[in-house]
């Protein structure tokens, strides 16, 4: 087990390079002196000159690339011009938002997809799975924004029930931060959930028919204590799988949501910085973004010889 | 091959996904026939109107026609998917086929650009490449062809390493068959269900993804009669006019519902032994 | 076992993950209470919401409306806007005397008033902060006729103008020419755009870039009992749903920058009063005069004889807004010119026009640069774009983030563009940086020696009525010329909870009467 973590945790760092190189290029490509695009128009000679010791921009490009790598261990994610702070300092800032909204998402996709599908699957071709199937085609092909809109007219603006945008911190008390997350949460992991809710459907499908299900039953054992016991274990696998993928379509899908409901997360962070071509900024949460999701995804696969004690390393 | 059209046509889901998708098309197509007023064309009598005998669907802030601008819509967010997705699958296909074919360092290539590729959200993805590349129309069809081109490659590579090892290319191999014959003769056909059930679900993405791409306002022309624009323009109109943002969602979840069905009655078709991973 | 329960072992891990990110992790932007928590106690937290973000905190170097409403209530000016749109009354300088010559200002201080840091506010305070607005700032054609400043004591300021100069009170009064503490300047490598150099109500407390700006109140401050309110907080939210949602669920206090689609809204919303006055936010389709087709002054007019004032303002300002017909000046100032010369749209007399210039239907095309966090401006573009079609000329819109939109006006790379100035007062003020040969707001690149010629003469002549007729001339001359197409002159609409009291809301959309305000 712990050779195969290893090998896996080593067969990620190559991706983490390549991912670092893509960003480092990716505004290189950009048309332009790097020092003009960078900054703007707080260009002035001397910004450029530092700028252009501090990235080494007269070297050769392998060289820029391993300085900048440098800097980013050292904790030195560039500077945001247009916002005038330190990268890593606006990325700390934004973090615990998006990680909450990512957080909720999932347990708003684990605890209302997984018990749908499976209730739908148990059923299946009857009332329950007609409804979840339905259910699961809608909720995959709403875009997660309109739901927001929709939920903001009806629950904020009409209902008053929650407030239109804005993130209350847990400092301000839990019942206001949740509040304030729980739709841009639904709207988020509502298509998550409907991913999660047909795929957790076609596992339960495909371990209803089992033998070893068959034979629990004909032991007496049914309903939830069948599914706990038997059904979940074996169809985790699958399910984490999914969710683990599906949370780089939540790490995505926190940009829109974020602007909607002005939540001051990484996703926002990174929709300014594009819009703005603060490509300093925009460096910095891109690369963040995606390793978190090659972290997460490491988990997972990780986690597998805990689901399933058949896998063996 | 008619047993395959015997059975779609007896399918209630492929029947409703390709007539949901036909009405779509229709209105594509047809347009300038079918919407009652030009999509540019402001009404300053009837601003932010709601849906009546003139205007069914109602009118935006600047006394636009909300049902024409859905219907021309269509042809945009159909453009852009069918577009990018045809270009995602011919190179997808290609490169994929090409490393599961003659592996080596193709093939070791090809799966670590298609990991990284695959680390990115989508979104950020496609985001990153308009930053570069700027922001219009033909810009996105490439991002989104960029950013859906490696799940292609994945799938075509997989069946491409199936087929290749078994018997029977081996057999043809050993009798001087050419490459080339194999791999359109056989290899070809036989990635074609897993390769179709993607396309559509790739193009139900699409629509999204542009939609997505133009409400972050990053895309075309604000006059646009983009699903995703009237969504981003009908946003700031929520409360006074909430006719605006409903009525392209609606469009957007139907046009991707007909793409989602379809795909679903695909998959059950072609291959019943694909899970349905959503 | 293990196994069993490792499901709900990864939830409650996740669980955990979570809230000890969000417990464990650095405060986020907002510090105060949320909405109703505090109902009960007294508030001395005054928030205040507004669409954009201040670009500096430098009052001599920032231009931006946010960054303007921000600075004016931690620094003072010698001279202060009153109530009145368009008078002064004393400030940091409690009385002056102008000499017969109109040539010299002798203004005398206020004694004891302190910086933030604690120092002492000195005439030679002033001296500098003259001299670094001359040298430095984006207003120094304010204090262009000044020929020396000097302080004659401690307390004593002497300015002397190489000409006699009408707007000058105007000018000292302008909330960012503003005394600024020389040793902030020095300690903040020569710009204080984080930094605070002043002697206001309130001093920097925090600023979060892109979302609050937190102030609190400056004890020793000069003026005795202001301010009232312990803190005051600038609050940026983009996007109007938003704001004035936040103000409906007392979220924030008062928004000051109303969009007219937020007024119908509020009008009706409980708890919040909602106050218009006329404004001085005007708005118009900018062209570049150095542009290949743009320089021809028929095509400039052929576009604003296509554009419908009328239409536009009904679609995008609900009406509110007043059509301007002749140049930039609402006809509530005092010098504005009666003239008429655009009284609507006329289709025919712009497509005669084109085809005196030469062009044919179509054959002109041309860019349009539009800011897209401004939507009323995104929207007036593509009324434009269809009314210019109509006349021949077919226009691109560009919707730009403010950073690089604001870039490429002041590089002059753009063709058209719509956009808006605010905040002026006296008659100079309106056209002088604006149309004069490389003024410093002359993004039009427009240029026209018979207008600077009076334009010079309007800020030197004092007697009121002939000040007035020169203005007269220069409004002609900028409508027919048509640098801008002028469209409309807003209200200016604040919204604010009504257990507000105390606030002015003024034209020019100044808000130094935060210092005033408290809650009932």
């Amino acid at each position: 087990m712990l050779r195969y973590a290893c090998k896996r945790i080593l067969s990620a760092v190559p991706v983490l390079l390549l991912i670092s190189i893509v960003v480092f290029f990716s505004v290189r490509l950009v048309p332009g002196d790097f020092a003009t695009i960078v900054l703007g128009n707080l260009y002035t000679d001397e910004a450029a000159a530092a700028l252009r010791q501090q990235y080494g921009l007269d070297q050769p490009l392998p060289q820029q690339y391993l300085i900048w790598l440098g800097n980013l261990f050292q904790g030195d994610f560039g500077y945001s011009y247009i916002s005038r702070q330190p990268v890593a300092e606006l990325l700390l800032k934004a973090l615990p938002v998006t990680l909450e909204l990512t957080a909720l998402s999932l347990l708003f996709a684990i605890f209302i997809g997984i018990p749908l599908g499976y209730v739908g699957g148990y059923h299946r071709n009857r009332l329950p799975d007609s409804c979840v199937s339905v259910l699961g085609l809608i909720g995959i092909s709403v875009p997660n924004f309109w739901l927001g809109s929709m939920m903001i007219l009806t629950l904020s603006l009409t209902l008053h029930l929650f407030p239109s945008g804005g993130f209350v911190p847990l400092s301000s008390g839990l019942a206001a931060n949740l509040r304030s997350m729980f739709m841009p949460a639904v709207a988020l992991g509502g298509a998550v959930s409907a991913v999660v809710m047909r795929s957790s459907r076609s596992a339960m499908i495909e371990v209803v028919d089992q033998e070893y299900i068959k034979m629990a039953r004909a032991k007496g054992v049914y309903g939830l204590r069948l599914i706990l016991g038997h059904v979940v274990r074996n169809t985790m696998i699958n399910i984490v799988t999914i969710l683990g993928l599906q949370t780089g379509s939540l790490l995505g899908g926190s940009v829109v949501i974020e602007k909607i409901f002005s939540l001051a997360g990484v996703g926002s962070l990174a929709l300014r910085a594009i819009s703005n071509r603060d490509y300093l900024l925009m460096q910095g949460t891109v690369l963040f973004i995606t390793t978190m999701f090659v972290l997460i995804n490491l988990i997972v696969d990780l986690s597998y010889s805990l689901l399933n004690p058949q896998i063996k390393y | 091959m008619q047993d395959l059209l015997y059975r779609f046509f007896h399918n209630r889901l492929a029947v409703f996904g390709s007539a949901l998708l036909l009405v779509f098309v229709i209105l594509a197509l047809f347009a300038p026939l079918l919407a009652p007023f030009s999509p540019y064309y402001m009404d300053t009598n009837a601003i932010l109107q709601a849906p009546g005998d003139v205007h069914l669907l109602g009118t935006d802030n600047l006394g636009r026609d909300i049902l024409s601008r859905i219907i021309y819509g269509s042809r945009i967010s159909l453009r852009v998917a069918f577009t990018s997705v045809t270009f995602a699958t011919i190179c997808g296909v290609l490169l994929g086929i090409s490393a599961g074919f003659f592996g080596g360092l193709i093939d070791h290539l090809l799966s670590r650009v298609t990991d990284v590729m695959f680390s990115f959200p989508e979104i950020l993805l496609a985001l990153l490449i308009m930053s570069i590349l700027g922001s219009n129309i033909n810009n996105i069809i490439i991002a989104i062809s960029i950013v859906y081109s490696p799940i292609f490659a994945r799938i075509a590579r997989g069946a491409a390493l199936n087929i290749k090892n078994s018997l029977f290319i081996e057999a043809s191999r050993s009798i001087g068959v050419p490459n080339r014959a194999l791999l359109l003769k056989h290899i070809l056909p036989n990635i074609m269900p897993p390769v179709i059930v993607q396309i559509t679900l790739s193009l139900a993405f699409a629509i999204l993804a542009e939609a997505a791409l133009s409400f972050l306002g990053i895309g075309a022309e604000p006059d646009t009669p983009s699903w995703g624009i009237m969504l981003s323009d009908g946003y700031a109109w929520l409360e006074l006019g909430w006719w605006v943002s409903v009525f392209p969602g609606i469009a957007i979840s139907l046009a991707v519902l007909a793409f989602n069905v379809l795909g679903d009655s695909l998959r059950d078709l072609l291959d019943p032994k694909l899970k349905n991973v959503g | 076992m293990f196994k069993r329960h490792s499901l709900l072992l990864m939830m409650v891990l996740g669980l955990l993950l979570v809230l000890g990110a969000c417990a464990g992790a650095p405060q986020p932007e907002t510090e105060q209470p949320a909405g109703g928590e505090q109902a009960n106690q007294v508030k001395d937290t005054m928030i205040v919401a507004k669409q954009s973000d201040p670009s500096s905190l430098d009052p001599h170097l920032a231009s931006d409306e946010a960054a303007i409403r921000c600075i004016e209530n931690m620094y003072n000016t010698l001279l202060t806007y009153t109530d009145g749109y368009g008078e002064v009354a004393p400030s940091l300088a409690k009385s002056y005397e102008v000499s017969d010559d109109n040539l010299t200002y002798t203004l005398h201080l206020i004694q004891g008033v302190k910086f933030h840091s604690g120092r002492v506010m000195t005439a030679d305070d002033v001296v500098y902060s003259i001299e670094r607005i001359k040298n430095e700032g984006v207003r120094a054609s304010h204090f262009e006729k000044v020929a020396s400043v000097e302080a004659a004591d401690d307390h004593t300021v002497v300015i002397t103008l190489s000409e006699p100069f009408a707007p000058f009170a105007t000018y000292l009064a302008h909330p960012c020419n503003v005394i600024v503490d020389q040793d902030a300047v020095e300690a903040n490598g020569g710009k204080l755009t984080n930094a605070d150099g002043g002697t206001g109500p309130f001093m920097l407390e925090k600023w979060d870039v892109g979302t609050q700006l937190s102030l609190t109140k400056f004890a020793d401050y000069w003026e005795a009992g202001k301010p009232v309110m312990n803190h005051l907080v600038f609050r940026t939210i983009a996007d109007s749903t938003a704001r004035s949602t936040a103000l409906r669920n007392g979220e924030v206090d008062m928004i000051i920058d109303v969009t007219e689609q937020e007024i119908a809204v509020l009008k009706n919303a409980e708890g919040v009063v909602v106050e218009s006055v006329p404004g001085t936010f005007w708005e118009y389709l900018g062209m570049n005069c150095e542009h290949q087709y743009l320089d021809n002054v028929k095509v400039r007019q052929a576009l604003a004889n296509a554009i419908d004032r009328d239409a536009i303002n009904a679609a995008v300002k609900m009406g509110n807004a007043e059509v301007l017909h002749v140049a930039n000046l609402p006809s509530t100032h005092e010098a504005y010119a009666d003239l008429n010369i655009y009284p609507a749209r006329d289709l025919e007399k712009a497509k005669n026009l084109l085809a005196e210039a030469g062009y044919q239907a179509g054959e002109i095309n041309l860019e349009l640069l539009v800011g897209s966090d401004w939507q009323y401006q995104v929207d007036a573009a593509q009324m434009i774009k269809a009314q210019a079609a109509e006349a021949g000329i077919t226009i691109a819109i560009s919707a730009l983030e403010s950073g690089i939109f604001f870039d490429n006006l002041n590089n002059g790379a753009f063709d058209l563009t719509v956009v808006g100035w605010s905040g002026f007062v006296d008659m100079d003020e309106y056209f002088y940086n604006l149309f004069r040969s490389d003024g410093a707001y002359n993004q039009q690149n427009y240029t026209n020696p018979e207008l600077d010629r009076l334009l010079d003469q309007g800020r030197t002549t004092l007697d009121h009525a002939a000040r007035l007729d020169i203005y007269q001339q220069i409004q002609q001359i900028v409508a027919e010329d048509a640098p801008m197409a002028f469209l409309y002159m807003n209200n200016y609409t604040v919204a604010m909870r009504d257990n507000v009291q105390n606030y002015i809301v003024h034209p020019t959309a100044a808000t130094i009467w935060l210092k005033d305000v408290s809650f009932k």
